[in-house]
């Protein structure tokens, strides 16, 4: 019967047939199976002991009134389906996630994947395939679980359709780390890289669960920054749903709004909105695996593709910043900064991205008549280099740090708040932190088109060592003094934690310095290409000259 | 090559006018490894139904060539078609990859599957529907025969068996072009052999193969027409016929009861006889001849007419090794 099973799902999806049958051994389904309901057993014995009949026991679903004790049923049912849930989360998630990673490492380590993308099947129909059928025995144990999980979300008065939207949510979530992981096996790593990569994947999603997890149940919300971070953990919507039918489990204090909703009662409505952005990012990984797929060391998404990513980002980030809107005061212009520096990060994130590599490069500076002219190159064609297109993705995220701070200044309800010399400082320093991304950029694609071997891990090195170790020097050379200089932070991501100590000579010798070496290094990468045009045409004229040949 | 600009079907009839006359047609394809030119402005074409042999020194190109032409790898810059279609490494053309099989020489397999079910995801990756994914999966493993292991894992299988197996899911779904890189590399002489009869069954079923290999003896029994590689370049490609027309000399094995002496002295009267050697170990010599098969027959006359005791006279012909070498080659058998 299983292989009856197998076949008819193998009609739909070759690659699905192939994992399953790789997967689904009797032997294995019978184990899963049985440790899923011991679990789920052991689950119930534990919680039917807090209800016992026994006088002696009291626990938080009991209440006693004259003696008569009476069980709030709807109360254990829903923490039952809350701690089930948690069971999902925290096993489907980091597993999966390390069970995938490590199939495309094996495949790729023994080359087999390249048979499979030589067939006529599309890259998406092949990973669906892989994420449908490698987790299978994990989703089988669930599956088992479904019923008991799905029947006390019920029984704890949460309405029908709301505990379907939080196990599309949960599915929804599955796909969307599942597509990261994929993409990291599709990553070109050395071999003995690739076999520690499946439980860095798993230990990375893990923390990300339980830190997020932890500011959940603590209600804390990053005062509006980093919000956008609940929205990829199917705990915050589980908090929206069973905040009400667990209130032991959940505080209810504390607000999330975006834009000028208030996510924490809408529930409907952030289960709606949950789905929406993970079909998002969902599509967006999408279209990164299927360009991965076929060519490994194509930039994982297109200039263009890469403006509506920032775009995106922008909007849904802006949503939760606006909610939380800030006065000009100290601790609010630190807000903001930390704002400036989540888009910040997501903006390096794009620059390894986006930016081709050398042999790209090469081809793009070989083959220059045979894409677009002059400017429009540098924006859409996907092998030129990407610092254009990184100063436009820039400028379309810090877009969103303008609006918040422009709002912030300008929307206070007392006109003496309004602080427009502040704002100016903030706009001023927005810029130069601008220039840096860029500046950033144009050193990573230098970087890259180095001739030495290692030359990928050089241009990260490079960017991390620009992001990360010049403020910690900063830092560590000014920690023992009042005296901050504020001219040094203005060159590293914190530029906007300046802006009440810094003056407008710094700001103006800050801008002057940044657009210098953009321009000495824009120099030097113009130079570089050609170089690298030249080279090759030399590469081949020696080649012809030593071999004595002619193609 | 794949730029940002659409290549119209018009442009591309104009770039390449006689693209769709070949089974295979590559223009200024090259591959370049950071400062390596793998491939280098190769233009190769294979018409439809020919049994194309690719020779070369390790390192000259082959492996990268083939692999270009299965999609598996990026041209730094050409074009590849395929009987007249443009051939991209992307989802952009699921005919085209129905039509090719590819075999590496390193033919990874999935272990924990048995042969049946191994060919049959293969099959059913190339869409082949039931009853006749059953049916081809059962010719196939006769094809390569293995039917009496179709139930074995394939971990458990022999290097041979695997290498066939490889071969049965290169074939499953019928391609029109085969590639074959080292296809009987690291197999024993029996395996060998076999593999040899099954790429002339195919061969018999209209496909056009292009295959690689070190072992001439064996190309030159299959092929139709050969290409010689070095250092990224296609320095030779013909006909085999054109090849040994050009290049193969005739020789005549000569083998006397009476003196060499006197043999040598008969032939001084020939021009046609133009050098010989003698053959170690042997009352022989191996004469270089020029003329036609009516006049070795008069030279065989003539010394059978001066009283030679001639007992062995028979005409050889350079085989692929020899003309390899001739032609400054080092190639490795």
């Amino acid at each position: 019967m299983l292989d009856a099973i197998i076949d008819r799902v193998g009609d739909w999806n070759p690659q699905l047939f192939r994992e399953l049958k790789g997967q689904l051994k009797p032997r294995g389904l019978i184990i899963v199976g049985f440790i899923s309901f011991v679990l789920q057993l052991l689950l119930y014995l534990i919680f039917a002991s807090q209800v016992s009949k026994d006088p002696q026991i009291s626990s938080i679903y009991i209440t006693s009134e004259n003696g008569v004790r009476t069980v709030n049923w709807a109360l254990w049912s829903g923490d039952i389906f809350v701690t089930l849930s948690f069971f999902a989360i925290f096993i489907l998630l980091p597993i999966g996630t390390y069970l995938l990673t490590a199939n495309l490492a094996k495949e790729a380590r023994k080359g087999t994947l390249n048979f499979v993308r030589m067939s006529p099947q599309s890259a998406l129909d092949i990973l669906i395939g892989k994420m449908l059928g490698v987790p299978a025995l994990l989703y089988w144990g669930f599956a088992i679980a479904f019923p008991f999980h799905f029947a006390f979300g019920i029984g704890a008065g949460i309405p029908f359709y709301r505990v379907l939207g939080f196990e599309l949510i949960l599915v929804a979530a599955c796909a969307f780390f599942y597509s990261i992981a994929l993409l990291v096996g599709l990553l070109p790593f050395e071999n003995n890289t690739r076999s520690s990569l499946p439980w860095l994947v798993g230990l990375i999603t893990l923390i990300y669960l339980i830190f997020i997890q932890g500011s959940i149940f603590s209600n804390g919300s990053f005062e509006g920054v980093f919000n956008i971070l609940y929205l990829f953990h199917p705990g915050f919507y589980l908090k929206s749903i069973a905040a009400n039918t667990s209130p032991f489990m959940f505080s209810r204090t504390g607000q999330i709004g975006w834009y000028t909703i208030d996510l924490t009662t809408a529930s409907n409505f952030l289960l709606l909105f949950g789905l929406a952005n993970f079909t998002l990012w969902i599509y967006w990984f999408a279209q990164a695996l299927k360009r991965r797929f076929h060519d490994v060391k194509k930039p994982l998404w297109s200039k263009s593709q890469s403006y509506c990513i920032s775009a995106s980002f922008m909007v849904i980030n802006l949503g939760f910043a606006l909610s939380h809107l800030p006065d000009y005061n100290r601790h609010r212009l630190q807000l903001l900064a930390l704002q400036q520096i989540l888009y910040f990060l997501v903006a390096m994130g794009l620059i390894i991205a986006i930016s081709p590599l050398r042999e790209q490069v090469q081809i793009w500076s070989l083959h220059r008549p045979q894409y677009r002219r002059g400017m429009a190159s540098l924006i859409f064609d996907e092998k030129s280099p990407a610092v254009l297109a990184v100063g436009i993705n820039g400028a379309i995220l810090y877009a969103g740090v303008v609006v918040y701070a422009i709002a912030a200044a300008w929307l206070p309800t007392s006109p003496s708040d309004r602080n427009l010399f502040l704002l100016g400082t903030t706009l001023a320093c927005l810029v130069i932190s601008w220039i840096l991304i860029v500046l950033i950029a144009s050193v990573y694609q230098i970087l890259l088109l180095n001739k030495s071997r290692r030359r990928a891990v050089l241009a990260k090195s490079g960017l991390l060592g620009m992001v990360f170790l010049v403020p910690l020097a900063i830092f560590f050379a000014f920690i023992s003094s009042d005296l901050q200089p504020m001219l040094a932070w203005l060159f590293t991501p914190f530029a906007l934690f300046t802006v009440r100590e810094v003056n407008l000579v710094e700001i103006i010798f800050a801008f002057v310095s940044q657009s210098l070496a953009i321009a000495a290094v824009t120099i030097n990468t113009h130079n570089s290409i050609r170089r690298l045009g030249a080279s090759e045409a030399q590469v081949l004229l020696n080649q012809n000259a030593s071999t004595g040949l002619k193609p | 090559m794949k730029t940002s600009l659409p290549v119209t079907q018009r442009d591309q009839h104009l770039l390449y006018p006689d693209a769709d006359q070949y089974a295979i047609a590559t223009y200024g394809l090259t591959k370049q490894f950071e400062r390596y030119i793998a491939v280098n402005e190769i233009d190769l074409q294979v018409k439809a139904g020919e049994v194309y042999g690719l020779i070369g020194p390790n390192g000259a190109g082959k492996t990268t060539l083939i692999r270009m032409l299965a999609a598996a790898e990026e041209p730094t810059t050409g074009a590849i078609f395929i009987n007249g279609e443009r051939l991209l490494r992307d989802d952009s053309n699921p005919k085209l990859k129905q039509r090719l099989g590819y075999l590496p020489d390193d033919y990874p397999l999935y272990h924990d599957l048995n042969v049946w079910d191994y060919l049959d995801y293969f099959a059913r990756l190339y869409r082949l529907r039931q009853p006749h994914r059953r049916r081809r999966v059962y010719e196939v493993l006769e094809l390569v025969q293995l039917t009496n292991k179709k139930d074995s894992l394939i971990s458990t299988l022999s290097r041979g068996m695997k290498q066939r197996l490889s071969l049965a899911r290169t074939i499953v779904h019928e391609p029109i072009l085969l590639l074959l890189d080292e296809p009987v590399s690291g197999l024993d002489p029996i395996a060998r052999m076999q593999f040899r009869e099954i790429i002339k069954v195919l061969q018999e079923a209209g496909m056009t193969i292009l295959i690689s290999s070190h072992v001439l003896s064996d190309l030159a029994e299959l092929c139709t027409s050969v290409g010689i590689m070095e250092m990224g370049f296609l320095v030779e490609s013909a006909s085999l016929k054109e090849l040994y027309r050009r290049l193969a000399r005739q020789q005549i094995v000569i083998s006397t009861l009476g003196a060499l002496d006197d043999l040598k002295t008969e032939l001084r009267n020939f021009s046609l006889a133009r050098e010989w050697e003698t053959l170690p170990g042997q009352n022989s010599l191996r004469v270089e001849f020029s003329g036609s098969p009516d006049e070795s027959a008069e030279l065989l006359k003539a010394l059978v007419t001066a009283g030679l005791p001639i007992n062995e006279f028979h005409c050889t012909q350079e085989d692929l090794e020899s003309i390899f070498l001739k032609l400054g080659h080092k190639q490795a058998s």
